[in-house]
């Protein structure tokens, strides 16, 4: 079935997406879930417009709706020591440590950010989407993003340097 | 975020690599070889279960390199999606919207779809598959108790003040006038869609939830014209109605989602489940949905005094 293999070409992404909108939901559910709608849809998508942001922009929905049913938002974490991939960096164990410091506070301030700014920074960072695709994904104006983001990098920013690189507050 | 010369500072530039590099990091849940079907597949299964007929022309069939075919086919196809827009829009016996059954937890059997374009109840269809609904909750259990106001914890979106709903959406408000509904309790507002709750009353018999007695929702949006399929829960029918001086459509059943179009064009799914037999229809470039337990005509009665 050509649309099953057109959506696993995307599955990696979809999953990530769905975690990242949800991190404490299903996000293989959510993701077969958004495919069915996607595959319900189709009559709506624009064969001369980028598939995998219209695909993502539904799985971005669906996660989200299901964050907001469930009426919480978990946090995001980053992955144990042990499931680091080879070549994660550890130059030495003291740099090692302080970097490791460093995305922890870091991570502490994205997941501190209200929910439109951690979504545009997940979508343009996490998923290293283009500004076009994350305008596209989140279904906002690129000016928004543009706009979302400068504000959500801003906060950050401030919450690493009024905690001199340690927890931000939000 | 960039300087007066248009460059981006370097601050700005370590911080976005920082959070690059932290996106490789994050613990991301990994499917385990074999364990039964991915998402692609258990998708595909539900499509094949429910029977969702293909909603796009043969030929825009993916190439390998999962783009379309040819341009020109791809106009064409457009062509003819502009046509059933157009005719659906004209009311040439096409006007539809798309429902589909709470997105987890139904079962039936399998459907084909076509427009809703009869003012007699639409025979029952259903979708889902074993595999979609094994892990979710029925669609018959109780929603849970919140506390908060009317509204709280159905994914309405964030709360307002009544009072605040006018000038929270970018478009006029309108509420039921007939007699004995009364103000609403609650406002929600989830990207743009304006949702005001009343709690159930002697004038307003419980709903699905039994704290509620009624809600209201109001959009920017249309429904869906003439081509798509629908496909509903078992238990559910969908009746053309005149309301509000346009046509609408009573939804009675078991709980359901909507798809409606939104103001770009994109299909947008309210994965919220319904709490009671909805009334949907569109005026002009608003949407509005109404939820209750009072029936058909007592509904239609209540959409006909908005003002």
């Amino acid at each position: 079935m050509a649309y099953e293999d057109l959506v696993r070409r995307h599955q990696a992404i979809a999953i990530r997406t769905a975690h990242l909108f949800a991190p404490d939901g299903d996000a293989e559910d959510a993701a077969q879930e958004a495919f069915f709608k996607a595959y319900a849809a189709l009559g709506r998508f624009r064969p001369d417009a980028p598939f995998r942001p219209w695909l993502l922009r539904i799985v971005a929905n669906e996660a989200r709706n299901r964050r907001r049913s469930a009426g919480r938002r978990a946090s995001l974490a980053l992955r144990s020591v042990e499931d680091r991939r080879p070549d994660d960096a550890a130059p030495s164990p003291e740099s090692a440590v302080l970097a490791d410091e460093r995305r922890s506070w870091l991570l502490a301030g994205v997941n501190a950010l209200r929910d439109d700014d951690r979504e545009v920074i997940a979508a343009r960072y996490f998923l290293d989407l283009s500004e076009a695709e994350t305008a596209e994904v989140l279904g906002l104006p690129r000016g928004t993003v543009k706009s979302r983001l400068s504000r959500a990098l801003g906060r950050l920013r401030g919450g690493l340097a009024t905690s001199d690189g340690g927890p931000i507050d939000a | 975020m960039r300087d007066p010369g248009g460059r981006i500072p370097a601050a700005t530039v370590e911080l976005e690599a920082e959070l690059r590099d932290l996106g490789t990091r994050l613990a991301i849940p990994a499917r385990e070889r074999g364990a039964g079907l991915d998402p692609a597949g258990r998708a595909r299964s539900r499509i094949v279960a429910a029977a969702v007929p293909r909603p796009w022309p043969r030929r825009w069939l993916i190439h390998p390199a999962g783009l379309p075919i040819r341009r020109a086919v791809a106009l064409a196809a457009i062509a003819v999606l502009v046509f059933a827009a157009i005719a659906g829009a004209l009311g040439l016996g096409l006007p539809g919207i798309r429902i589909v059954p709470a997105p987890r937890g139904s079962t039936g059997a399998s459907s084909t779809a076509g427009p809703v374009s009869s003012a007699s109840p639409v025979p029952s269809r259903s979708s889902g598959s074993p595999s979609a609904a094994s892990s979710a909750p029925s669609p018959s259990s109780a929603p849970p108790i919140m506390s908060g106001p009317p509204g709280a914890g159905m994914g309405l979106g964030d709360p307002l003040s009544v009072s605040g709903a006018a000038i929270a959406v970018d478009f006029p408000v309108r509420l039921p006038t007939a007699t004995g509904i009364g103000q609403p309790a609650g406002a929600w507002l989830l990207d743009g869609r304006l949702s005001l709750v009343w709690p159930a009353a002697p004038a307003l018999p419980p709903t699905g939830d039994p704290a509620i007695g009624l809600i209201l929702s109001e959009f920017r949006g249309s429904l869906d014209p003439g081509y798509f399929e629908k496909i509903l829960g078992p238990d559910t029918t969908v009746t053309t109605v005149r309301v509000d001086e346009v046509t609408g459509y009573w939804i009675s059943g078991s709980p359901h989602e909507i798809v409606f179009v939104d103001p770009h064009g994109m299909p947008v799914f309210d994965s919220r489940r319904s709490v009671g037999d909805t009334l949907l229809w569109s005026r002009g470039e608003i949407t509005y949905r109404l939820e209750s337990n009072l029936g058909q005509e007592a509904t239609i009665v209540i959409a006909g005094s908005l003002r």
